[in-house]
């Protein structure tokens, strides 16, 4: 059997998750969580467009501008009403992730609860595809690559470019020294989960497009986006995007090694293998108490 | 009323687990998100033993196959986890929680997405849970009122092993260890040897509560385990307090019962349909553990620390004759002392601990450069230096929180290079730090008796296997942490929280946590920095019979020249990582060029 197309399937995944990777990362150096919550910004963008399509009827592209929208808003919504009361109060670690795990279980089983638990698609036309590399790629695939990379490219442009971005990293650099200069950490956390929210979106309205709406999208992907970051480690941005691509080649790989039900198994198994051989990460140093303990 | 005891019965069961996640997270401080793991495990042990492997009648070995195989989980987990001093241990716990149930699912040993059906249920001797019950003279007892029965035994069991384990020694320094395990191990005990007994004992006991959830259902599966189950042991052990078992008891009849209530609410009074009732019940663990730990991260019952009592022999005592420094406190110093040297040996006795060309860089920057010392019995040692000289690196080196990259050190002639600190410490050697490191969370005689080396109750092995012997030694050990405490002028403050001390009786508690300590050679890092001048004499004597009355090598850290002078027989003097001079305090402290490289290394350096 080839592996080509395990290769380029995992390599389109990893890129997608290369996003939430880049988006978790961004708030763990910055802010100093590790925010699970994301996952819920994930579901309210795709329940968005799903909304947007279905009760509205909007093309499919107005309902992806939607939940691009909608997206950042709701992250800087949780941070506001939610995560501030406790950074504020410099809650430990463990508060940190509980309360973001939390904040994903209820949106999750309010839209399990409320909107059913079946899949909607978006796009009910047959999607044009292409035969590469032994495998069929479709045009939302090849979008969803290819998005993923402008993304990140933008992301890379607005941190490293704008006065902003700068800032952002200024704060994931050393909070105290920013904050000595005159630098609102409140604002800068507010840019900083705007800016994930909005990478987030980015990753979720290809991955909806192909796949669908339910529920429970979202815990693949962010979780393996933080398994990205330990894997990877938090040196520079780049670490958990690259060790998100090699974790999703290794997802799919799973499939062509042992079969599709040993995805996971395998791929956190890898978190566990790094963490006891190279705990700083693959690509860097890696330290989940940077700020807090 | 069926229903209501079968609500009982699982609460029973729950508030068992919660005892586990206490024991590891609330006693032991480990950020653990995997507790379902361990239930399942026990749950999955007693299922596969009980209908594969065992007879209808071996319902205590199915329990024993469910403790074991949560235990040996835990066992397995803690190698990972509990590496690099377990910063990555939520993120190993929160791995195999998603691991597990993909694995349960795939394995044909668990039966797969089907799980195992018809698990026996409880069983003693002749009698079966198939059985109609119990007949005791007139009165018969139904299978699931014996069932609730014998799960509150097991609650009640679980809460009394939870609370003698709690106030052992060996919970003692479980504590300890939770508040600070870098001094926990300046103490000679090995944290992650603490941390990983605790952690096998929380799962085990985890493993227990799923092997009778096993038996009370007849029943496991995959979905049983998963992410939901231990959020749902967290919302319990949070709730009603992670730090205090009677917390994370109530904790599990609280929000059993805030379910039930929520159910009646949604089903009888809502009409919400069924379907939903499942979703909603998770939204409300997930909203009330925000809740709790918006209004009150604690829980409901906070932390209680043990009260000692000082023993009535020595009330009379303490009330009148307690001195308010040391015996022998002042014996002046040796008008010439013996020549205690930085790199030259003493004449007439072999030093205790010595150490040549000790060197330690981080990154690019050169801590320790060359530093040779020699400590001598009933000595006094003064490092002094300009800030950044290589002084508490070198305290560090020696007491091994920091290996260095070259040179060599022994203590009695025995090599501490390339050993852990609690190794050395089991040497002989012990530290006070710069920032005190107290535990604060123990009371004041707690960090006295945790700090006690002769302790046959701080091991898990010891408490469980010699009780007697562990009572005995701890009559021993608090006995003389009261004569310590008396001894330091801290009596009064016996049961107060050391964190909630003023800074200088921390520091004071330091010098009477080493000295429980009882070490050959002990390393004080700035002991007096911070303290009031009118206290600082009580300081001194305490420092001075350490040496002179108890025979200890002893090497401080100081910049208070008038205490060098007072204090100390040798002083070394260190600059940019070196020993550049040692000699009497007059040679040194009177060397004008000493003097102003220390006080003025700053301007020089402008210059």
């Amino acid at each position: 059997m080839s592996l080509v197309p395990y290769l380029i399937n995992g390599t389109a995944f990893g890129l997608s998750i290369a996003l939430i990777a880049l988006a978790l990362a961004l708030i763990w150096r910055t802010v100093g969580m590790i925010d699970f919550g994301l996952a819920a910004v994930y579901l309210i963008t795709a329940y968005t467009a799903l909304i947007l399509k279905t009760q509205l009827e909007w093309p499919f592209l107005w309902c992806a501008a939607g939940a691009l929208i909608v997206a950042p808003l709701a992250s800087i919504g949780i941070y506001t009403a939610v995560y501030r009361h406790f950074i504020k109060r410099n809650s430990a670690l463990f508060v940190l992730v509980l309360v973001a795990l939390c904040l994903h279980i209820a949106v999750q089983h309010i839209l399990a609860a409320t909107m059913s638990a079946q899949k909607f698609f978006l796009i009910d036309d047959i999607i044009p595809g292409w035969e590469i590399g032994g495998t069929r790629l479709n045009a939302v695939q090849i979008t969803k690559m290819i998005l993923s990379l402008v993304a990140l490219a933008g992301v890379a442009y607005f941190c490293h470019r704008t006065g902003r971005g700068r800032t952002i990293l200024a704060v994931a650099d050393n909070r105290t020294l920013a904050q000595g200069i005159g630098i609102s950490t409140d604002a800068t956390y507010r840019w900083t989960y705007g800016i994930a929210g909005l990478i987030v979106g980015a990753a979720v309205v290809p991955e909806i497009a192909e796949n669908g709406v339910d529920p429970y999208i979202a815990t693949t992907p962010v979780f393996l986006g933080m398994a990205a970051i330990i894997v990877g480690g938090l040196a520079t941005f780049t670490s958990p995007v690259l060790a998100a691509v090699l974790l999703g080649i290794c997802f799919h790989l799973a499939v062509w090694g042992f079969s599709s039900s040993w995805q996971e198994v395998v791929t956190y198994a890898i978190v566990i293998a790094v963490l006891l051989l190279r705990p700083q990460g693959l690509f860097g140093s890696f330290s989940p108490v940077r700020q807090r303990a | 009323m069926a229903y209501i005891i079968d609500v009982l019965t699982l609460t029973a069961i729950l508030m068992i687990a919660v005892h586990g996640y206490m024991l590891i997270k609330g006693l032991g401080g480990m950020l653990h998100l995997g507790h379902a793991v361990f239930y399942g495990l026990g749950a999955y042990g007693a299922a596969i033993a009980g209908t594969r492997l065992l007879p209808a009648a071996g319902f205590p070995a199915m329990l024993l196959a469910g403790i074991s195989l949560a235990a040996l989980g835990g066992a397995v987990v803690a190698w990972p986890a509990l590496r690099n001093r377990g910063r990555y241990f939520m993120i190993v716990t929160f791995a195999v929680q998603l691991i597990f149930v993909t694995l349960v699912i795939n394995l044909p040993v668990t039966g797969g997405p089907d799980g195992i059906l018809s698990v026996p249920g409880l069983a003693f001797g002749s009698w079966l849970s198939s059985s109609t019950g119990l007949n005791i003279g007139s009165v018969v007892i139904s299978y699931p009122q014996v069932k609730l029965a014998v799960m509150v035994g097991f609650a009640a069991l679980s809460f009394w092993f939870c609370y003698t384990l709690i106030q052992s020694p060996y919970g003692r320094l479980i504590r300890a260890v939770r508040e600070d395990d870098v001094a926990v191990e300046a103490y000679g005990r090995d944290t992650m040897l603490i941390k990983a007994s605790v952690l096998v004992i929380g799962a085990g006991l985890t493993g227990l509560a799923g092997a009778l959830f096993a038996s009370h259902f007849n029943y496991v599966g995959p979905t049983q385990f998963e992410l939901d189950a231990t959020v749902l042991f967290l919302v319990m052990l949070i709730v009603g307090g992670q730090y205090s078992l009677l917390g994370a008891s109530v904790g599990a009849v609280l929000i059993m019962a805030l379910l039930e209530l929520l159910r009646i609410l949604l089903d009888n009074v809502l009409g919400v349909p069924f379907d939903m009732t499942a979703h909603l019940r998770q939204v409300f663990f997930a909203v009330a553990l925000i809740g709790v730990l918006a209004i009150r991260s604690t829980g409901l019952i906070a932390e209680r620390l043990p009260k000692y009592v000082l023993p009535t022999r020595r009330a009379g005592e303490a009330g009148e004759t307690i001195p308010s420094t040391v015996p022998g406190a002042h014996t002046p110093v040796p008008a010439q002392p013996h020549p205690a040297t930085g790199s030259r040996m003493d004449q007439q006795s072999a030093p205790v601990l010595t150490c040549r060309g000790l060197r330690k860089s981080f990154g690019g920057v050169t801590a320790v450069a060359d530093a040779s010392l020699d400590l001598f019995d009933g000595r006094i040692v003064a490092i002094i230096g300009p800030n950044g000289a290589g002084k508490t690196s070198t305290f560090n080196i020696l007491s091994g929180v920091e290996q260095s990259d070259s040179g060599t050190a022994s203590i009695g002639g025995t090599s501490i290079i390339g050993r852990t600190a609690a190794e050395i410490a089991r040497l002989g050697l012990a530290r006070t730090f710069q920032d005190v490191r107290v535990w604060g969370r123990l009371s004041a005689i707690e960090n006295i008796l945790a700090a006690r080396a002769n302790q046959h109750g701080a091991t898990a092995l010891g408490w469980l296997a010699h009780p007697e012997r562990s009572r005995r030694d701890e009559i021993e050990n608090l006995d003389a942490a009261w004569r310590l405490l008396e001894r330091f002028g801290l009596e009064q403050h016996a049961n107060t929280p050391a964190g909630q001390l003023s800074y200088a009786q921390r520091k004071m508690l330091a010098l009477a946590r080493i000295d429980a300590f009882a070490p050959r050679v002990m390393l004080l890092d700035e002991p007096t920095s911070g303290v009031d001048p009118r206290r600082l004499g009580t300081f001194l004597e305490h420092i001075r019979s350490f040496a002179e009355c108890e025979n200890r090598a002893v090497c401080l850290v100081e910049h208070n020249m008038t205490v060098v002078r007072d204090l100390a027989d040798w002083v070394v003097f260190m600059e940019e990582g070196r020993v550049i001079a040692a000699g009497t305090p007059a040679d040194i402290i009177g060397n004008r060029d000493l003097m102003r490289v220390y006080l003025g290394h700053r301007e020089l350096k402008v210059a």
